[in-house]
């Protein structure tokens, strides 16, 4: 049959159309993956605890909260203005109109690059209530030049520096003497989230009003901060919700797209390269080779192949390359016998014999009528072979043996697991991308399914 | 029939030896296997020491008795041999189940040897795996003959089209769904291990307590090997049914129970086996798996702890242990093969 003839009886059956769409829309989102982020975004982003430290972690996905209709925070980012000077300072000012029934997951100061050239600047940010009350969130001394260092001197441009509130005294003090003097109340453990609270005695409830932001910045002529935010992290956050270390699980499941594709479609071509040429070489020419081929084939199509992958890739320290070896390894053997056993029934066609007493080289007889025969079984096979490796790869992460340098949907599944997602409810964190790895396998086995009549001929009739 | 037997047990033969000759090779050139035995060397040692210190008092030479030992013990492990040496023996050793001392690792009565450890585990296993893959085998065959006796219906395509997509599932994260729903969502099944604890008193109430253990992660084995068994058995009796001896029977009036039992089954029944037996890796592999999503503490579990924790020593003897299993039973199913298909016997 030919490559039209398989096309049009892919897109003939309703699995086969199901298959190439979804197929083809994954392909289109790795594409975007590939052109979009960057290609070292595991070891860079994914890997660095501190890249994610504004999010809040292990919340769920925003629309969750529309659907469930619980209380809602957004992630915000208040970025402080100029607003004058005063009498040696500066001033920067901000508002935020609270009006949301949960608390910010965290609160966390931001200061990036500031400038000086004399005497260490100081920064002072405080958050005015609704209620009347002033808290310190952050009392920020710059470290002194060192003695080797020549001025203007910068600081913080790149990290720029986080504070954390709760991890002042004077902030605890201020928001536990408030809460008691006034509503006769504690709040228990007070966090920075509490600053936006008012103790009940069911627990902290949002205070809602007009929370102003003022920081002051002393320092001399010509010192200067690039600028100073407050983030609020959300209750819920992005598409796909954050995990412990508030990473934004939608980034990782995207990444995960290419990885995906990309083992499986390596992993398969190699196998199918392998295997078909074997097989080829086996049932062709017949003999010693035949008999070498089919005994090693046997021997390594018995070995149970996921105990060997665990034990190599612990011994031999995982990356994606060794895994993949590994997989094509111990997978050729099954089609090197199918093929062999195909090869043997096509040799004996009158129109292979006619070739060869036509006086065709061996070349020849192989490449243009032997596998012609058999490239649809070997195509159907590749389409078949491919979620096998994506399962295998996410398999072997699963138990902790993954690529640490490349997240897959594996091993965000593996974290989320070990971190006892599954006990404490944080279905955001382990449904996703065991879903996403469903849905590759679905389309994949969807197109072999519409492939089938290809390599099964009995069903056309049928 | 004995000497197609013969070459197929020479063949599985072959598969443990090449199996474990791969394991000695990479333990041995990543200088695994010579740590292994400098830790064993070294923990002979001290207890060693203690005994000497007591008949010999001067403690310069009890460091020389001791180091004239250590060299001699490093003879008798072939330590002062380069690895390859060493690989025909350990192979050997290992062959004759001779697996050593486990880190990590202990049996309930504290032993620390690998082969009491395994002992215990081994059964574990077995019991889930072979309940899963029988459960799994004679429902597929069931809905597979159902199935191929009604093509093209929209109940079998949909079917067929949900058993090929199964084959996709991955058996850990079908596994934590059912632990999210069963076990922490609704409540109704126990979510780790294979007893409640303490234990319950009476043997009959101690089996049904590891039954109602058992129910979660026996269904996700289930769950993950049904939809291939379905397909194939679906197919294999679709392409007997549609053999002409079997038009034959049906026109000579045979009744169809007659039909399908002997005329289609029986002739469909040695692929199915085979079916089966390629099915094995995938249960092993999905054991693994499935005992480390539920805690039940086979040699899956162990298996994934001895990765966890680094014990070289238990990962060789499991990995040989899993290769073991599966080449005995494939031998059984290759026997069975046998006596099914009467073209093979003769």
């Amino acid at each position: 049959m030919s490559a039209s003839g398989a096309w049009k009886l892919l897109t003939s059956t309703w699995s086969g159309r199901v298959g190439v769409s979804l197929l083809a829309a994954m392909v289109v989102v790795s594409a975007l993956v590939l052109i979009l982020m960057p290609p070292d975004f595991g070891t860079k982003y994914w890997n660095d605890p501190a890249y994610w430290i504004e999010l809040p972690k292990a919340v769920p996905p925003e629309w969750y909260a529309w659907f469930t209709g619980s209380p809602y925070f957004p992630q915000t980012e208040l970025e402080l203005r100029s607003a004058g000077e005063g009498a040696g300072y500066v001033t920067y000012v901000n508002s935020l109109k609270f009006d949301y029934d949960a608390l910010p997951s965290h609160v966390l100061v931001i200061v990036r690059g500031v400038r000086f050239s004399g005497d260490p600047p100081t920064i002072a940010v405080d958050l005015f209530r609704p209620d009347g009350l002033s808290v310190p969130l952050a009392r920020v001394l710059v470290p002194p030049p060192s003695l080797q260092e020549k001025g203007p001197y910068v600081r913080w441009s790149d990290p720029p520096l986080r504070v954390a509130p709760e991890s002042s005294q004077d902030f605890v003090m201020a928001l536990e003497g408030w809460f008691s003097a006034t509503y006769g109340l504690e709040v228990g453990r007070v966090s920075s989230r509490t600053a936006f609270a008012i103790p009940t005695s069911t627990g902290p409830v949002p205070l809602k009003g007009e929370y102003v932001v003022v920081a002051r910045f002393f320092g001399s002529p010509g010192d200067g901060v690039d600028s100073v935010s407050v983030v609020l992290g959300g209750s819920h956050y992005g598409l796909a919700g954050t995990d412990v270390v508030g990473r934004d699980l939608f980034l990782g499941l995207l990444y995960g797209f290419p990885v995906a594709l990309g083992i499986g479609a390596f992993a398969s071509v190699l196998v199918t390269a392998i295997g078909t040429l074997l097989g080829l070489l086996s049932g062709y020419y017949r003999g010693l080779l035949e008999e070498a081929i089919q005994r090693v084939a046997d021997v390594v199509a018995n070995v149970p192949l996921l105990p060997l992958l665990v034990f190599l890739s612990f011994l031999l320290r995982p990356s994606i390359l060794t895994i993949m070896a590994i997989l094509v390894v111990f997978s050729w053997p099954g089609l090197t016998i199918i093929v062999r056993s195909m090869v043997l029934q096509v040799i004996e066609m009158p129109f292979v014999e006619a070739a060869k007493a036509e006086g065709a080289g061996d070349l020849r007889v192989i490449l243009l009528h032997v596998l012609p025969q058999i490239a649809p079984y070997v195509a159907a096979q590749m389409v078949f072979f491919v979620p096998s490796a994506i399962l295998a790869e996410a398999g072997l992460s699963f138990l902790g043996l993954g690529d640490p340098t490349i997240p897959t949907w594996g091993q965000i599944l593996e974290l989320g697991f070990r971190t006892g997602a599954v006990f404490t409810g944080y279905w955001w964190w382990v449904i996703p991308p065991g879903l996403l790895l469903v849905l590759t396998g679905v389309a994949f086995a969807s197109i072999a399914l519409g492939l089938e009549p290809l390599v099964n001929p009995r069903l056309r009739k049928a | 029939m004995f000497r197609r037997l013969l070459s197929r047990a020479l063949t599985l033969t072959a598969v443990l030896i090449t199996v474990l000759t791969l394991l000695t090779v990479v333990l041995g050139a990543t200088g695994y296997s010579d740590r292994i035995i400098q830790s064993l060397i070294g923990e002979q040692l001290r207890s060693m020491r203690e005994s000497l210190a007591q008949r010999i008092r001067d403690p310069e030479e009890l460091e020389r008795a001791l180091s004239g030992l250590k060299s001699e013990m490093e003879r008798a492990y072939g330590l002062d041999r380069p690895w390859y040496t060493r690989i025909p023996e350990t192979v050997l050793r290992v062959l004759t189940l001779d697996l050593g001392d486990s880190r990590t690792a202990r049996s309930t009565t504290g032993s620390t040897k690998v082969i009491d450890v395994l002992s215990e585990r081994i059964p574990n296993t077995v019991v889930l795996v072979t309940t899963a893959m029988l459960i799994s085998s004679l429902l597929g065959l069931y809905i597979g003959a159902t199935l191929s006796k009604r093509v093209g219906t929209r109940l079998e395509r949909s079917v067929t089209y949900l058993s090929a997509v199964s084959n996709s599932l991955p058996s850990w994260w079908t596994g934590i769904l059912l632990l999210i729903v069963f076990a922490y969502q609704l409540r109704l099944f126990p979510g780790s291990g294979m007893f409640s604890s303490p234990p319950p008193e009476g043997a009959l109430e101690r089996a049904i307590d590891v039954l109602w253990h058992s129910v979660l992660p026996v269904t996700t084995l289930v769950l993950i090997s049904i939809g291939p068994s379905i397909y194939a058995s679906r197919t294999l009796l679709l392409n007997v049914a549609q053999e002409d001896f079997v038009s034959v029977a049906r026109s000579k009036g045979l009744p169809e129970r007659v039909v399908s039992l002997r005329y289609v089954l029986r002739p469909a029944s040695p692929p199915i086996v085979t079916g089966l037996a390629l099915s094995l890796p995938a249960s092993l592999g999905g054991a693994i798996l499935t005992e480390t999503v539920f805690n039940w503490p086979g040699m899956g579990r162990l298996y994934y702890n001895a990765v966890i924790m680094g014990d070289e020593v238990l990962i060789v003897a499991l990995t040989y242990l899993f290769t073991l299993m599966y080449v005995v039973a494939r031998f059984i199913l290759e026997v069975l093969y046998h006596l099914l298909d009467p073209r093979v016997r003769v």
